[in-house]
This record gives structure tokens, sequence and C-alpha cells, in this order.
């Protein structure tokens, strides 16, 4: 902190860790509370107009004591950076930058979620960036030149709800990683799930450049033995179909 | 009529092939680093958490520090931060302040072989 040197948004992820930590010798000692959960959210969007064109991004989201979620970081556009702090769940976090995303003109298509960060500094165990990978439909938004209107949350549900499950299982999940490093192939199979969405209009389906189909990171996984877990309408997914489903993974290892 | 010497363009400098061209790329760089323009910003302040203040007040003081920072628009990568250290390493490297070294040292070679991936060799003697 000797100098001001630009920085990007893993940089200032790096700098929100250290101001926000809870150890001696920190700035943020005996100031912020261990049960204040931090996190890593990863995004990774594509051009409305050209899906191949990917650009990556991150930001620390923080979960008061009291339940708000909210998020530090800096990016070059103002609105993809911090969010305040009056978001009820973490969906609902993510549901806002998914709309920052639109109005950028990006679609956001996957975002990964981390386990919170430990407090405390004598910890040498490594951090679990990606405990979770949501993968996101093309058109699950509607354009940005056409209205958002009353769709918007609607069509989140599913998303929501499968953010909501990865919220619920944070602490078991947190707990299977300090214990064992890794976490469980039961907790991978519980937490799994994809959902079939509706294909897209004609109007929407205009805005997809030929040839999309065959994004990289279009891996799919089976999961019909997670659908009683779910408790959503689950399809076994295949490769290359990916444009209409809404997946929510955990990481490996 | 004599021919107007063409100003140096820092940001895409041509080669160095004899020692005019380096004087003349040394000149340009002391003057670069003595404009007034790149006079260099205040260090940001690390925040002051009052007592009293609510945790999203301190959790704004925070990105307003990192803010203070600004983006990096450049494109270049100053910092090679390992994101699978644990999270000792992780404070330690941001205490430490590794990030000065790194752009020290993606500073300068590029402008001083013109930004090319070649070397020529030539005698010199003063």
């Amino acid at each position: 902190m000797e100098k001001a040197l630009p920085i990007q948004c893993v940089e200032a992820v790096f700098i929100a860790v250290y101001l926000t930590q809870n150890a001696s010798g920190f700035p943020g000692q005996s100031v912020f509370p261990d049960c204040m959960t931090r996190l890593t959210l990863r995004f990774k969007s594509c051009l409305a107009g050209n899906p191949r064109q990917t650009h990556r991004h991150i930001v620390l989201a923080i979960r008061l004591p009291e339940g708000q979620w909210g998020a530090v970081g800096i990016s070059r556009r103002g609105n993809l950076q911090d969010k305040a702090f009056v978001h009820a769940s973490l969906s609902e976090l993510v549901l806002e930058y998914a709309l920052s995303y639109r109005e950028v003109g990006h679609v956001l298509r996957k975002v990964y979620v981390g386990l919170p960060l430990p407090q405390g500094a004598a910890n040498h165990a490594a951090l679990q960036w990606r405990a979770a990978a949501l993968r996101l439909p093309l058109h699950l938004l509607p354009p940005a030149e056409k209205a958002l209107g009353a769709c918007a949350r609607p069509a989140w549900q599913q998303a929501s709800a499968a953010l909501h499950k990865f919220e619920e299982a944070l602490p078991a999940l947190e707990s299977a990683w300090k214990s064992r490093g890794r976490i469980s192939a039961v907790h991978r199979k519980a937490h799994r799930c994809a959902v079939q969405l509706p294909a897209p209009t004609a109007a929407a389906a205009e805005t997809t450049a030929p040839g999309d189909s065959s994004s990289s990171d279009d891996e799919c996984v089976d999961t019909t033995s997670s659908a009683a877990e779910s408790g959503l309408h689950v399809q076994k997914a295949t490769r290359g179909e990916g444009h209409g489903q809404l997946q929510l993974t955990l990481g490996g290892v | 009529m004599a021919a107007e010497a063409t100003p140096l363009n820092i940001w895409a400098p041509a080669p160095c092939d004899t020692v005019e061209d380096l004087q003349a790329a040394m000149i340009a760089l002391q003057a670069v680093d003595s404009s007034l323009l790149l006079a260099a910003p205040a260090a940001p302040t690390l925040p002051e958490y009052n007592e009293n203040a609510t945790l999203a007040a301190c959790l704004q003081q925070v990105q307003h520090c990192i803010q203070q920072m600004q983006y990096n628009h450049t494109g270049e990568k100053w910092f090679t931060l390992r994101k699978d250290r644990g999270i000792s390493g992780v404070l330690s490297m941001v205490r430490r302040g590794q990030f000065a070294q790194r752009q020290r040292e993606h500073m300068h070679p590029p402008l001083c072989r013109g930004g090319t991936s070649w070397r020529k060799r030539f005698p010199y003697s003063v």
C-alpha cells in the first residue's frame, strides 16, 4: 500500500480480503466478525452479438451477519464492481450482476462461486475458488435493446433456486473442505442439478451467432441421479445442448 | 532544408539500432519521467474503521480504498498472483507489496530493447 499502482479485478479481491481479515495485525482486526461470510464470485460473460468472445471478472461477495449480501471489487464499468449490501440472498446478488452485464451489452454465461474464505492469518490450506459452477442459458434474460419487463424475475427463479440450494449447503461444504481438503462425491451429487428451460423465441434466436453451440466450456453432466434432491425438472444433458440449460455443478478440486 | 526530427513514440518505440537512437530514447524517457502529467498518484490511504460505524459503512471504506488504486486499463499484467496459495500466502503477498517490484521488472526491458525480441550486437567504446 505504499504506492498507488493500477489494479484489476483479481488484485482488488486480494486487497479486499486483506482489508476485511479479522486477524491480529490486520486493518480489520476486531472490526469484522468471524460470522461475516466472504466468498469469491467469478463471472464469465460473452458479448450479446458474439457469444464466442468471452470475458471474465471476479468480485468478493460478502454476507453480513444480518443476512444482507453485497460485493466489493473493481471494474472498468461502474455497475460491475461493488454492490450495495441490500440483497436478501446470493441469487439476488448474482441477478443484479446479470442485469448489469445486460446493461453493458454482455450476457452472463457462467458464475463460479467459491467457498467462504477463512478468518485468521495462520491458515495454509488451499482456497476453494470454484465450489460451484452455475451455467446460465444464453437467452435467460431478454437482450438489452428490449424492455426487461416483468419476465426477468420469473425466468431467474430456477437459477435462484439452484443458488439458494447451494447457499444452504455452504456450511456442510465448508466443513467437508476443511476436514478433507476436497468436496466429497456425495455432496457433489446432492447439489448438482440441471434445468431445461423453454427454447428461445425466434426473435431471440436471431441474435445468436452461427456455430455458437460448439462452445468449448459446454461440458455437461449426467444429472438424472440428482432429481429427487433438487426438486427441479431435471433432464439428462448432452454435449451441445447447453444453450437452453441452466446447470449448477459442484466444481472438482 | 533539413528534415524535421520525428518525435519518438514511446508507446510504440522503434528498434534502437544505433547509439543515437538509444540516446534519443533515453531523452524521451527522461522527458516522460519529468512530465507533470505523469506525476505519481497519491498512495491510497488505508481505511480507518470507526468502532461505532456499521459493517456496511466499513465495507464502503474498503471499496473506496480499492477504487483509489484505479483500474489498470493498460492491458499489461503487472502482478503475478498465485491463487493456489492459502489465505496466509495471499495476505502476506498483499502485505509485502510485491506488486511494485513486478512493475519495475516489466517496465524497462521493452523500452530498452525497442519492443523487439532480438538483439543486435555492435562494438562501442568511449
